[in-house]
């Protein structure tokens, strides 16, 4: 039976389960959006307002749920739209596919129009990209897109299809004979016994052993065997952005971020420690502040799944080359119990210091303007830790990472590696696609909502109930914050004037409240948890606040500011 | 830190893009190529990339991890001179 490239790649996805996607139609990938009309039944397609919005929706999905997101888009333009998106999951390690229409494979080279070399953009934010300029390449193309981008450490593909290949009718591959690609990794071997030892040892012996927790551990589907390690030896764990909800924040071995504006406790006594144990994480900037003195006292234990972060920021005692839930599944038998009451009174004793000098004035003032951190407070304790927590990029974000007790996984959602502001909203529709029974609440600046605020529309249309939270301070806060800390207060071009976000809201027929007093706070939380429909509030918040503690850019994790 | 002279060879499959994907690598790290030789080997399919560039040895392993990430390179050798 002969059919057409469009319908192979419909064929083919629904091979790879895929049963939604966000896209943007055009005409280079019109003939694909014509076969889509006949697999309604079998694929959702979200029609996005900007294809930003597409990327970023399949990220949230995809974070939400583990499995692929997709976006789909035009030629020129549309393509183009993608590439933050296609940027900020490469930086997060999220797997999607995205596929593109591009002109007439005879055109190719000609500056023809909307023709733009996607594929030659992406080559350094995409883990794998190809152009299909013969349909019965699709069947494989498409095999080998899903299973890079899930494969190892994930991450992003985009497939670029000449319109010619869609149109064009080949022999279509009999069921059994349907390619399948499979990956195989060069650089794994199997866990050396010698190397697990190894890390065993260091373990049992340490006196002040530390567990930093990564993304890798969401990925890896391993908060179990995580909670298992740090009960039985009595670690105490620190989480990294990327890494929060991985392990419930009020289990007594949690100790809070680490990071820039991460926790006192994990920042100061991170160089304290003996042994660190690294599970999916990669050691970015932002956590280990100036490298040179960071964990110069400790010994690495690294588990990590992509070769080229094991060695590539600190060097490791023992690099075990495997995903999280591997790497502690092998080790857990080997460690011993234990138990380090001093190491942990430690931490106890940092955060009643961060509670005194910083945590009890942000999230229980008595006066002046409602603050960030007690919004944030307030709604983990209606929802009981319970939401997925989508938040934007700036100083709200750093307040929901700090101040929402997450007590399941895949619960937190944040552009970590890239700081896409706009990310937010589009992220919080895709989460909320993937997980239609839980809670998602999106925090955002004034400055974020209105990166990708037409995202609103396929809420109103889809009837998607993400709540979306405004912290607005009438400024690009984090920059101003920074401005005042190390430009001497010279606030060049932060401060803001805003529209009325809750008659923005109105005009996508959504409802929504705008709060200026704290009295009014609590009820207007309430409102928007009772309903099930999308709903936004506008929270007038502290308009020059400043997140902390603060590890100054380039300083040492030991240098972190109370104020 | 100095630098030393430093010849790459890179397996990789024989198809498009791949010299964009190693060049990349390079680029963004900021190392210049100063010499390049591309053919495809005696087995079909696959081509041998031999790269020289200067570099701090302190960098090299950093740079062949990230080379061994691109999907389609299938080897990576660093000799250095
Ligand atoms: C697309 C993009 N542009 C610029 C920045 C730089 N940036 C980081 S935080 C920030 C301010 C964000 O302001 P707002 O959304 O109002 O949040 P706030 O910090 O006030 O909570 C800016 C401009 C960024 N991260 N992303």
């Amino acid at each position: 039976m002969k059919i057409t490239g469009a319908q192979a790649l419909m064929e083919a996805l629904v091979r790879e389960e895929v049963n939604l996607m966000f896209g943007y139609p055009g005409g280079a990938i019109m003939p694909t959006y014509d076969a889509l009309y006949d697999y309604q039944d079998k694929i959702k397609h979200v029609l996005v307002r900007h294809e930003q919005g597409a990327a970023i929706s399949a990220i949230g999905y995809s974070r939400a749920t583990g499995n692929v997101g997709v976006a789909l888009a035009t030629s020129g333009p549309g393509a183009t739209n993608l590439i933050t998106g296609i940027a900020d999951a490469l930086l997060d390690s999220v797997p999607i596919v995205c596929i593109t229409g591009q002109v007439a494979a005879p055109l190719l080279g000609t500056d023809a129009f909307q023709e733009s070399d996607i594929v030659g953009m992406t080559v350094p934010v995409t883990k794998w990209n190809y152009q299909i300029t013969d349909a019965s390449e699709i069947p494989e193309v498409v095999s080998k897109a899903f299973a890079v981008a899930r494969h190892g450490k994930p991450g992003p593909v985009l497939i670029d299809i000449t319109k010619d290949a869609q149109v064009q009718e080949f022999e279509y591959p009999a069921l059994n004979d349907w390619p399948v690609f499979e990956m195989h990794n060069r650089y794994r071997g199997e866990l050396s016994k010698a190397n697990l030892q190894r890390a065993a040892d260091l373990i049992n012996e340490a006196t002040q052993p530390l567990i930093f927790v990564g993304h890798g551990v969401l990925l890896s589907k391993a908060e179990e065997e995580l909670i298992a390690l740090s009960e039985k030896a009595n670690i105490p764990v620190c989480s990294t952005l990327l890494g929060l909800s991985a392990f419930p924040s009020g289990h007594d071995n949690f100790k809070g971020m680490l990071g820039m504006h991460g926790n006192y406790g994990p920042n100061i006594l991170s160089n304290k420690a003996d042994v660190v144990i690294a599970v999916g994480m990669r050691f970015d900037d932002r956590v280990t502040g100036k490298l040179s003195t960071f964990l110069n006292d400790a010994k690495v234990i690294h588990i990590e799944i992509d070769q080229a972060e094991l060695g590539k920021n600190i060097d490791p005692a023992v690099g075990l080359l495997a995903d999280a839930k591997e790497g502690l599944q092998a080790l857990l038998p080997l460690v011993e119990e234990n138990k380090h009451p001093e190491w942990h009174q430690r931490f106890t004793d940092c955060y009643a210091e961060e509670m005194d000098k910083v945590i009890k004035q942000e999230i229980l003032p008595t006066e002046g303007q409602i603050k960030m951190a007690e919004v944030i407070h307030m709604l983990s304790e209606k929802t009981q830790g319970q939401a997925i927590i989508v938040s934007d990029v700036g100083q709200h974000q750093m307040m929901a990472a700090r101040y929402y007790g997450f007590e399941r996984p895949d619960s937190h959602i944040s552009s970590g590696g890239l700081g896409t502001m706009g990310f937010s909203l589009p992220a919080a529709i895709g989460a909320k696609f993937g997980q239609p029974e839980r809670e998602v609440i999106v925090i955002v600046g004034d400055g974020g909502i209105q990166m990708n605020i037409q995202e609103l529309a396929v809420a109103m249309q889809e009837n998607i109930a993400v709540k979306v939270v405004i912290l607005n301070n009438s400024f690009l806060g984090m920059v101003r914050q920074w401005q005042e800390l190390f430009f001497e207060k010279r606030y060049s071009f932060t401060e803001m004037d805003n529209p009325d976000f809750v008659k923005v809201a109105e005009a996508y027929r959504i409802k929504g409240e705008k709060v200026e007093e704290r009295e009014k706070l609590s009820a207007a939380l309430d409102a928007m948890l009772a309903t099930d429909k999308p709903y936004l509030l506008d929270i007038h918040v502290e308009k020059q606040d400043n997140v902390f503690p603060m590890v100054p850019a380039g300083a040492g994790v030991d240098d972190v500011r109370l104020s | 830190m100095e630098q030393k002279v430093y010849y790459l060879k890179l397996k990789s499959e024989n198809a498009l893009r791949v010299l964009q994907r190693i060049s990349t690598v390079f680029s963004r790290n900021r190392f210049n190529i100063e010499e390049l030789h591309v053919k495809e080997t005696e087995e079909k399919g696959v081509s041998l990339f031999s790269v020289t560039i200067h570099a701090e040895p302190a960098r090299i392993d950093n740079l062949k991890k990230q080379l061994r990430r691109i999907i389609e390179v299938l080897e990576v050798t660093i000799t250095a001179k």
